[in-house]
């Protein structure tokens, strides 16, 4: 069954980028949905149900913790797997993060096999 | 960290950074050896503003226009046509990560920092004198330039 995927980033060179490396490792027939800030991102996860969601920390108006409090406190999002990718994933944020429910946070630049690596974890059906 | 602590790793997070994004080749300016490359070309720039990380403000990276545009080329790999808005995001995108993996090298000492949405334009500006600079030339040919801003 072909999975859904959102990502959400405000730059479309990360978007593209993320895709690309998502397609590379693993989820080549995927649907890819694109959002430029969280609160997009909202929109397309309410619209249908989604096997993951990708996004950025740092973005205009809704930023990726927003949106995670947000996916958390709905009954209906709660529990659909996010994956982080950020260039501002430190540390002292990665408790909160996997505390909303976080499953991996992957720091720019990203590459394949790293990406490959954490959807191990999502889709261990994949076999990547 | 010291200052030469400090170049390291912005020298580290330039490489870093076009290395896997763009397949470049990054090394130090060698002004022994690099000075007939043009650095007065038209510039792009990007700056990402820090908050609570040390005394460090800021991170610009600036780049030639015209090799901003070959790494739009590059990267979207021709899945779009190149117009200007997306060379500005190829600049953003860029100092947004290389901002990411030269905070990476504080580890904890980082603490919770936030980091801004990038800003770009274009032009080079000087550099203040508290800064650090880190000049590198990319695939040979073109001059690059990575500035740390502090309070």
């Amino acid at each position: 069954m072909t999975k859904r995927v959102v990502i959400a980033d405000d730059s479309a060179l990360a978007r593209m980028f993320l895709r690309r490396c998502l397609e590379i490792s693993g989820l080549n027939d995927a649907e890819f949905v694109e959002a430029a800030d969280g609160a997009e991102a909202l929109e397309k996860l309410k619209e249908v149900p989604t096997d993951l969601l990708v996004t950025d920390l740092t973005m205009p108006d809704v930023d990726g913790l927003e949106l995670m409090r947000r996916i958390s406190a709905s009954p209906r999002l709660n529990g659909t797997p996010v994956l982080v990718v950020t260039s501002a994933g430190n540390e002292a944020q990665r408790g909160e993060l996997m505390a909303l429910g976080v499953i991996a946070i992957l720091s720019k630049p990203i590459n394949p096999p790293v990406v490959a690596d954490a959807l191990e974890k999502i889709f261990p059906e994949l076999g990547v | 960290m010291t200052k030469d602590e400090l170049s390291a790793a912005l020298f580290q997070a330039v490489q870093d950074t076009l290395e896997t994004m763009a397949f470049a080749e990054v090394r130090p300016y060698d002004e022994s050896i690099d000075s007939t490359i043009d650095s007065n070309v038209d510039f792009l720039w990007g700056k990402v503003h820090l908050d609570t990380v040390h005394d460090l403000t800021a991170v610009e990276f600036c780049l030639p226009d015209e090799f901003a545009q070959e790494m739009a080329d590059t990267m979207y790999a021709g899945m779009i046509e190149i117009e200007h808005t997306a060379v500005m995001d190829t600049v953003s995108e860029l100092t947004n990560t290389l901002a990411g993996s030269f905070l990476l090298s504080f580890g904890e000492k980082a603490g919770k920092f936030v980091l801004s949405v990038p800003e770009s334009g274009t032009g080079k500006s000087q550099p203040p004198a508290k800064s650090i600079v880190c000049c590198c030339i990319v695939d040979e040919i073109h001059f690059v330039r990575a500035v740390l801003f502090f309070d």
